[in-house]
């Protein structure tokens, strides 16, 4: 521990001296100001900066990416929150809630909230990283494809939990998100399925451009067909409730939450390939979950803002821990991570865990200082912002629609994602007019790849003799998990038998907020 | 004109390359390209101007040559293109623009190749292999190497070898025989037709073994890690993405698929190879299931087929007053000491060779591949 200590200060002493804290300073801002854009998150723009560090030292190199792993979270919560689009694609779980508040005037809480979870779930992610490094190795060994198997049928059951309204069009949606995450190729046969011939579907449906939809454009369109006069609904700043500081204490007040969130978002990281996008609705499904009945998830309630948040950001301490220790990327982020470290003979190991530990802790300060910044730049950028939701609709509308058109293109350079943004819109605007709940359609396709994958490696294993799926402590655990989650919200299980057609929740009146915008007709999700 | 290789560690390729799964999105494509610009504007110049005047390919000086590339920026076809990038540059006396074209993997990229103006303007890199075995497949959009393309140079080569885990009881080719008789293997694959795939269908083939796949693996490290679990018996992978793990035991190399031994002073040393004239299907005949002319063509045939590597190529029908100065100035910039010493920097390593020689190569591959595909087909049908 001495030496892990001993490595800590001298990578902070690194960090903090002149001029290397300069480095940091500037990849946050880059990253905050680059995740404006919808579909490009940190990740892309590491890629994009990986080519023009080919010439530099390793130091500074740990420095830059350590920020920009960390930098680009705010501001995609912030449009999320704000404009119903998420800036990455993690952040879509934000929105469930988020936009939500911003719609009943509470758009600074949401903000403030988001800007607190975020820097208090990477600290955790950063905290465990430190606890486990001694123990990662079997960490990682303890998920394999039967935990990965069930972690995905966990996330799905969470569908149950937090839809509103009709239980059986929640459960027929999922189902087809489910079956559009199917398109392109089957992971075990390689054939290629539902792909119409085209090459441009072979890599599947991409996520960013079915959440700038089936949200944002979505959403545009409900803003011009309500004639809503703002998006909150209030044209002065004065009428506009919460603040900044609520936000940042709700967080506080709902602190066991934010820790279980945390530990999802960290365990979820550090299993390689399941990534952030499934950490926040995770978190935020077993958010619902516990909340209960009485709970206004999907209709403004600020937990479902702490727990997609503080597992986003707490995910990255998790997914350094495997790709520092053992080249193992845990997320896309840390997967170019590794490719750069590599370009600068830097070996992801047993050296860097103990004679380079100083530069594994340049990576993890720089990291931290990043997210606390983007945070804190957050908070003071919360008046600003919140003022966008008093801004007519007739001059917001075409600034969200051509945000949400280059955040597609942008995501792979086609523009055949931008006619696929729209389509999803259009989709998306018929599934809220009509009560097709969106979350339940965006959760399964979320985790539908997880699912089939998991399912079939798994299938085999226990066929072949080579698990047994029971006999598996993190497996019962989930399973356990399972159980109470379906068992916990019986009673809609129940009404979508006896009621097909109206869950319980649609009762008027119940578990729903005050300031909500159910009376606009946003109660779908 | 091969050339000794350089620096022969490497590190994963975390980036999807052919035989890893996809672990990064696809949304870098835009995000290279600008930066490619930015970068290439800035070098243009003093490519043009700053160096003293070579023979070069009049046509395309001052032009700008779109270098694509099918995978994402980061991963290891991004990072030897940009390795190249500023040599190449002044040979050609053109700028060079890195266009990531990442999609259906790589194939986008080399159906964008395939279908571009023979003018010199457009070159790129791909994989081989990968690129044979989908054409001769007949994958939807897949070009054909000898007739859609032009081989101008190999830049690299994998190195695939059998594995098993560090921990487990097989440490050898013949434990993995011996273990074979008490019961089928398991191979852990990333995908049916995946190279790994091919390699230990291949190789089980070859040596009699009765195995079930477990297919559909994200990627290489998941492989790697459900054989250090136990989940499965062994698996293939590239020696220079696995030298970290073998050195520290956690892998078991028992079988290099190769004519020779990837460089030494690891714990790669003494492990055997395949194919060639003091490999296994020469020295050891005993061991394979098959005999005689037959065992050698399959060996040498697997052998041709994954050393193919990573081509330097542009689309077929180059011009002819072009084509022989495009792939000097390639053989120029592959053999500069500011590129190898860049690769050797980054941990790349190169193992290059000149246009006839990779024509030869993709000839040989390509009928081995036809040989092969009987082979391969036969397994995916067992596990399908």
């Amino acid at each position: 521990m001495d030496l892990i200590g001993q490595a800590a200060w001298e990578g902070l002493l690194i960090v903090l001296s002149w001029p290397n804290i300069l480095i940091p300073v500037a990849g946050t801002l880059l990253a905050m100001t680059f995740s404006i854009l919808p579909g490009l998150s940190g990740a892309a723009l590491m890629a994009l900066m990986v080519p023009l560090t080919y010439q530099w030292a390793p130091v500074p190199v740990l420095l830059l990416f350590g920020a920009l792993v960390g930098g680009a979270t705010f501001m995609g919560s912030a449009t999320a929150i704000l404009f119903n689009i998420p800036g990455t694609a993690p952040n879509a779980a934000t929105m469930l809630d988020g936009y939500p508040l911003a719609q009943a005037g509470q758009a600074k809480t949401a903000l403030g909230c988001s800007a607190a979870a975020s820097a208090l779930g990477s600290s955790f992610g950063i905290f465990v990283l430190l606890l486990l490094i001694p123990v990662v190795g079997a960490l990682v060994m303890l998920f394999g494809p039967a935990e990965n198997l069930m972690l995905a049928i966990w996330g799905l059951a969470m569908i149950v939990t937090v839809i509103r309204g009709s239980v059986l069009k929640g459960l027929a949606v999922a189902l087809f998100g489910l079956l559009l995450s199917f398109v392109g190729f089957d992971p075990r046969t390689s054939e290629l399925r539902y792909t119409l011939d085209t090459l441009y579907l072979q890599d599947g449906l991409s996520l960013v451009p079915v959440f700038l939809g089936i949200f944002a454009v979505a959403e545009v369109i409900d803003l011009m067909v309500s004639g809503r006069s703002t998006i909150s609904g209030s044209t002065r700043l004065e009428q506009l409730t919460g603040s900044a500081t609520a936000g940042v204490r709700s967080v506080l007040r709902h602190f066991g939450l934010f820790l279980k969130s945390s530990v999802i978002g960290t365990i979820v990281g550090v299993i390689p390939g399941v990534g952030g996008t499934a950490a926040a609705f995770v978190a935020y499904g077993e958010a619902a979950r516990s909340a209960g009945p009485g709970g206004t998830f999907g209709r403004g309630d600020i937990r479902g803002v702490i727990a997609p948040e503080a597992a986003n950001d707490a995910k990255d301490g998790g997914a350094l821990l495997p790709a520092l220790a053992f080249g193992i990327p845990g997320s896309a982020g840390t997967a170019i991570l590794i490719g750069v470290l590599a370009l600068h003979g830097i070996r992801p190991g047993e050296e860097l865990m103990t004679t380079q530990l100083p530069l594994a802790f340049v990576l993890i300060w720089s990291l931290f200082l990043s997210n606390w910044m983007t945070s804190l730049v957050g908070l003071s950028l919360v008046g600003p912002l919140s003022r966008l939701t008093v801004v007519p609709t007739h001059r917001v509308v075409l600034p969200i629609l051509v945000l949400a058109a280059a955040g597609a293109f942008a995501y792979q350079g086609r523009i055949g994602d931008v006619w696929l943004t729209f389509g999803f819109g259009v989709a998306g605007y018929g599934m809220k007019r009509f009560g097709w709940p969106r979350v339940a359609f965006i959760i399964a396709f979320v985790l539908g790849p997880m699912f089939e994958l998991n399912l079939h490696l798994t299938l085999s294993l226990q066929r072949l003799g080579r698990i047994q799926f029971w006999s598996r402590p993190v497996v019962i655990a989930l399973g356990i998990l399972l159980v109470s989650t379906v068992w916990l919200r019986r009673d809609r299980v129940a009404a979508a038998i006896r009621y097909p057609k109206e869950g319980p929740d649609r009762t008027p009146g119940r578990g729903r907020p005050s300031a909500g915008p159910d009376a606009r007709g946003s109660g779908d999700r | 004109m091969t050339t000794p290789r350089g620096p022969s560690e490497d590190l994963p390729d975390p980036l999807r390359d052919p035989d890893g799964g996809i672990v990064l999105t696809r949304r870098e494509a835009l995000a290279g390209m600008l930066l490619g610009w930015l970068l290439t504007g800035a070098r243009g110049a003093d490519a043009v101007s700053g160096y003293a005047r070579r023979p070069a390919c009049d046509r395309l000086r001052g032009k700008t040559v779109r270098w694509l590339v099918g995978y994402s920026p980061g991963g290891g076809y991004d990072a030897y293109s940009r390795l190249l990038e500023p040599v190449l540059e002044r040979e050609l006396e053109a700028r060079i623009v890195v266009h990531n074209l990442p999609g259906a993997a790589g194939l986008v990229a080399a159906r964008t190749l395939a279908s571009s103006a023979p003018d010199g303007r457009t070159l790129g890199i791909l994989d081989g292999p990968g690129l044979l075995l989908a054409n001769r497949r007949g994958l939807a959009g897949a070009p054909d190497l000898e007739n859609d393309l032009m081989p101008l140079a190999r830049i690299a080569r994998l190195h695939p070898m059998l594995v098993t885990s560090g921990d487990g009881g097989i440490k050898t080719i013949d434990g993995l025989i011996e273990r074979a008789r008490s019961g089928p293997l398991v191979a852990g694959i990333t995908g049916t037709f995946s190279q790994n795939f091919v390699n230990c269908a291949v190789s089980a083939y070859l040596f009699g073994l009765e195995i079930r796949f477990v297919a559909g693996f994200p990627g290489s490290t998941e492989v790697m890690l459900a054989l250090a679990r136990g989940d499965v018996d062994y698996a293939t992978a590239d020696a220079d993405s696995v030298r970290e793990e073998v050195a520290s035991g956690r892998l078991a190399p028992i079988l290099h698929l190769s004519r020779m031994p990837p460089a030494s002073g690891s714990r790669l040393d003494g492990v055997p190879h395949l194919a060639g004239d003091a490999g296994v299907a020469t020295r050891r005949p005993e061991i394979f299931a098959l005999g005689g002319p037959h065992l050698r063509e399959v060996a040498e045939g697997l052998v041709a087929f994954t050393s193919l590597g990573r081509l330097l190529v542009g689309p077929r029908g180059l011009d002819p007053g072009l084509a022989p100065c495009i792939k000097q100035a390639l053989g120029r910039a592959l053999d500069h000491p500011e590129f190898r010493a860049s690769a050797a920097r980054a941990r790349r390593s190169l193992d290059t060779a000149s246009a006839p020689e990779v024509e030869r190569e993709v000839a040989q591959a390509s009928a081995a591949v036809a040989a092969l595909l009987p082979i391969v087909e036969d397994a995916a049908r067992r596990i399908g």
